[in-house]
């Protein structure tokens, strides 16, 4: 038999207080007014059954105060928690980590993983002793510290019941890591630091994980002065069948036709014969039915003619434990191509490699001399922005134009650019391949007859280096990126226009100017939309051309999503399922569509693991049930509140009878 | 001789009232003296009660002789002798009697001072006495000692503890006549009231039992948590007075008075119970009249 103490001493003082009040007042109680009858012989034959006989008669007349005292002395003894203590119970410095990722909305535990794992570990919480000090973190693709060390159980079970579902994936390593943290203090966690040294005395703690145990990542975790203990939630046999891939593409002959490729997996340990359905916009167009063995994965596939653009949801119609990852969405996009501009005096060569079939597939290009920029039809496409990119050869605008740039032999009219003196011959030195503007680019042999070193802003990406310096670099100019390449593919001589390279017969030049589309002109050679997973950020594409743009999300939350000091427009609130559309402010059409998806094998796995490994440590799932604390104080209320009940009882007799 | 102003008790109307009527009883008593009330002995009135044979040694006053003339014996004629009443009031003088507005002592002072009135006026034996016993309490007859007999009650004070049995045997001891008696008390006597009626039934009087109770013993108003002091053997009972109480208290009264009517019924004594607040003319020349005590 133990106590654990429910109140501060203060508290405590005020209660040891109410025993002498109950009296004191009943002795005041007793102080009734006096008042001279002319006989009492009526009233004592009134109330004679009351003085039945004297033993009765003087128990009576305390029995209202030894019931108070003794319902007093109940609560007293149920605010200290009377109980039998089990040797596991929750250590003096607890972790409790609760994983809350996708996995854990599995409904094979009634209603759910996580609400057991929850009220297991609002069990530990309950037995925990006055002095036993606890934290709560909730995992799932992030870490996150719920309650720090205290030892109000109120204030942990309110973290652990504020901890929600998900549907993210699971990565332990944050939530272990911010627990190693405070258990072994200066420790990293790094077996190679040599950095890595004791700077306080270690506190040992019991690290309770809550989970199913599907995650990986903790190979090389050491846990030093943590005691893991593995609770396993789940059953040992679930049943789920998830979809874990979904692609929708053109096919590169004939563009009518789409291919929609989903994957399934099996994760049971029985065959599942399951029919998968794919619907357009909600409206159903085709269904297949798929037998998969235990553990086996399985693809489906559909041909869709004639669609241009919708929404493809694939849907699996079979009850199993896990729903979320019943479901798959992508988008069908219409083709569409990039505007270009060439501005040029002339240049036969660079007409013809904008002009490939490549290049015509992905972009429509118009030709116009320099004069066309001073015309009031190019300051109103301009300002439509109607152009994804504009091309200077050999020419420069007054101003910068609202898209983006491709510069060749001539500045842009900013005064972060600007080019050196023209120096002979110009040798190329290396190139950033890495960048998309430059893969495939070959450009070793390519001889440039003269050039200049260019001077880029802050911030400039060099994509070509040459013996006088940088001679192709990019840098972003707000939403828009500029390419500056600064030798001319020709040069006037003798008042006719000779070439100054020849990398213009070269394959490479067809290549870069493919890559510059491609790039800088936001094209997308996939038909269908990007798929992320819950919780992840997604930069946007449209971010090149917008400051703030609107994310309606699949439940039709409105959300704003804004450049900030960024390059680019992330967006990170991504947690429901599902379609995810992108607006421009005051526009009904979406800009860009990406999609929400749980293709996570990991998390489709829900059988939970028997044992996690932390580091070469092996933790085995304890048992089921918690290990608990048999608390006398429910009983010693119930009991207080019945004698509550015989008082007024009593009280009422002595007033009614 | 004091006049009706004089007294609080008896009002100049009221005894206007009073001197028309006369105390009855249901039995015929022996007086002392020649009074206005035929005797059930044979003496000298002016009322034929029989004859009898003569004898010699009989007044020849009273031998009829136009009978003797007719049937040639004598005979004598016997008249009905008319005797005075004795009257006597008893009062319950006990603590408990001084409670209600007017206090139930006062009332009974003024229903004695009432009766005696109408007694005297009749010129019967009027006697005023209470239970733990008067100083003087001597017989009064006539209207003369009207004044004696309200100085009497004047006198009467709420403070005779005397428990009612050893009152009525004090009042046997000193008045061995028969008569009627009323009794005027509110029989909160703890030791019981049945002894002492018992007692006074026993000496073959005529017993009127008068249960006076103030208001607030008929219609207690009390309520909450009291400690209600005896007023007589200040004995303290603890109460908490809610309605149930008071409705099982009213009970417990209606249980008390149909018991005290119960006993007085089986013993022929004449009771009557009759609020302190009630009027004096109103209860003897109502209540009283209706009950034979006078007419």
């Amino acid at each position: 038999m133990s106590f654990i103490s429910t109140l501060p001493w203060w508290a405590w003082l005020l209660f040891a207080l109410i025993p002498p009040a109950i009296i004191a007042l009943y002795f005041l109680k007793l102080r009734r007014a006096p008042l001279v009858v002319p006989s009492t012989y009526l009233w004592m034959r009134t109330i004679e059954d009351l003085h039945v006989n004297s033993l009765w008669q003087r128990l009576q007349k305390n029995v209202l105060l030894y019931l108070q005292l003794l319902v007093v002395a109940l609560l007293f003894l149920a605010l200290l928690r009377p109980g039998c203590r089990s040797e596991s119970q929750l250590g003096q410095r607890s972790i409790l980590l609760i994983d809350h990722s996708a996995s854990m909305s599995a409904s094979d535990e009634s209603p759910n993983r996580l609400t057991a794992a929850k009220q297991k570990a609002i069990k530990l919480v309950d037995a925990m002793a006055s002095t036993d000090v606890a934290m709560v973190i909730s995992f799932s693709d992030r870490a996150e510290v719920r309650q720090g060390f205290t030892s109000d159980r109120r204030q942990l079970r309110a973290a652990i019941e504020s901890i929600t579902e998900t549907n993210r994936i699971t990565d332990i390593r944050e939530a272990v890591q911010a627990a190693a943290g405070l258990a072994n203090p200066g420790r990293t966690s790094e077996i190679d630091n040599v950095n890595d040294i004791q700077v306080a005395e270690a506190l040992p703690a019991d690290l309770y994980v809550f989970s199913d145990g599907g995650f990986d990542g903790l190979e090389d975790f050491d846990l030093g002065n943590l005691s893991a203990k593995y609770i396993a939630i789940g059953q040992a046999e679930p049943t789920n069948i998830g979809i874990v891939a979904l692609t929708a593409t053109r096919n590169p002959e004939r563009e009518e036709e789409i291919e929609v490729y989903g994957r399934l997996v099996n994760h049971s340990s029985s065959d599942k014969s399951v029919t998968t359905e794919l619907y357009m916009d909600d409206v159903l167009i085709d269904a297949t039915k798929t037998t998969l063995k235990p553990d086996q994965e399985a693809g489906v596939n559909f041909q869709l003619r004639g669609v241009e653009a919708g929404k493809l949801t694939l849907r699996i119609q079979e009850k199993d434990d896990l729903i979320v990852d019943n479901e798959a969405y992508t988008t069908i996009t219409p083709t569409s191509k990039v505007e270009v501009l060439l501005v040029t005096d002339g240049n036969r060569a660079l007409e013809l490699a904008l002009a490939t079939p490549q290049a015509q597939k992905l972009a429509r290009l118009t030709v116009v001399a320099p004069k066309y920029l001073d015309s009031p039809e190019f300051t109103k496409a301009n300002n439509e922005n109607k152009f994804d990119l504009i091309v200077f050869d050999n020419v420069s605008p007054k101003s910068m134009p609202f898209s983006n740039t491709l510069f060749l032999g001539t500045p842009p009219a900013s005064d972060a650019w600007a080019f050196g003196e023209k120096q002979s011959p110009v040798m190329i030195v290396d190139t950033e391949k890495d960048h998309p503007l430059m893969r495939y680019l070959e450009m070793n042999a390519v001889q440039i007859f003269e050039g200049s070193a260019l001077k880029s802003p802050e911030g400039a990406t060099r994509l070509l280096e040459s013996n006088i310096g940088t001679i192709i670099a990019s840098a972003p100019r707000g939403p828009f990126l500029d390419v500056v390449c600064s030798f001319g593919l020709t040069r006037k001589e003798n008042d006719s226009q000779v070439a100054n390279t020849d990398w213009l017969v070269r394959r490479s030049f067809p290549i870069f100017l493919l890559n510059a589309l491609e790039v800088l002109g936001n094209t997308d050679a996939e038909s269908t939309a990007r798929s992320i997973l819950p919780g992840e950020s997604i930069a946007l594409k449209v971010g090149q051309r917008f400051d703030k743009v609107e994310v309606i999300d699949p439940k039709g939350n409105v959300a704003i999503a804004a450049r900030g000091s960024m390059s680019q427009i992330v967006y990170s609130q991504t947690d429901n399922k599902g379609i995810h559309e992108v607006f421009a402010k005051d526009s009904d059409e979406a800009l860009e569509r990406f999609s929400v998806n749980l293709f996570s094998p990991r998390e489709t796995q829900i059988k939970p693991l028997a044992e996690i490994g932390f580091g070469e440590e092996k933790v085995a799932a304890a048992p089921a049930q918690a290990p608990s604390r048999f608390e006398f104080w429910r009983w010693l209320t119930a009991i207080a509140v019945g004698l509550l009940t015989i008082e007024w009882i009593v009280y009422l007799r002595r007033i009614f009878v | 001789m004091p006049s009706a102003e004089s007294t609080s008790l008896l009002s100049p109307e009221l005894m206007a009232r009073l001197e028309r009527l006369e105390l009855v009883t249901r039995k015929v008593f022996r007086g002392h003296l020649k009074g206005e009330r035929r005797s059930n002995r044979k003496g000298e009135s002016v009322e034929f009660a029989d004859y009898r044979s003569y004898v010699p040694g009989d007044d020849l006053r009273f031998i009829d002789w136009n009978l003797y003339a007719r049937l040639d014996r004598l005979y004598l004629k016997l008249f009905q002798e008319e005797e005075d009443l004795h009257f006597y009031c008893l009062i319950d003088a006990s603590p408990s009697m001084s409670f209600g507005n007017p206090t139930k002592l006062q009332c009974a002072k003024k229903l004695a001072a009432a009766l005696g009135f109408v007694g005297l006026c009749r010129s019967d034996r009027v006697v005023i006495d209470t239970l733990g016993g008067l100083k003087s309490s001597a017989p009064m007859r006539g209207r003369a000692h009207l004044w004696r007999m309200l100085e009497q009650l004047e006198q009467i004070e709420a403070d005779d503890p005397t428990h009612m049995l050893e009152g009525v045997k004090r009042f046997s001891l000193r008045h061995a006549g028969k008569g009627i008696i009323v009794l005027i008390t509110d029989l909160m006597d703890k030791a019981g009231y049945e002894a002492a009626l018992r007692m006074l039934v026993a000496k073959q009087m005529d017993l009127f039992v008068i249960h006076m109770l103030s208001p607030e013993e008929l219609d207690p108003t009390l309520l909450g948590d009291l400690r209600l002091i005896d007023s007589e053997d200040r004995d303290e009972t603890e109460i908490t007075v809610s309605r149930a109480v008071l409705k099982k208290y009213r009970q417990t009264l209606d249980q008390f008075v149909s018991q005290a009517k119960q006993f007085c019924a089986r013993r022929s004594i004449t009771y009557m119970l009759t609020p302190s607040d009630r009027a004096v003319d109103v209860i003897v020349t109502q209540y009283l009249r209706e009950r034979g005590l006078v007419q």
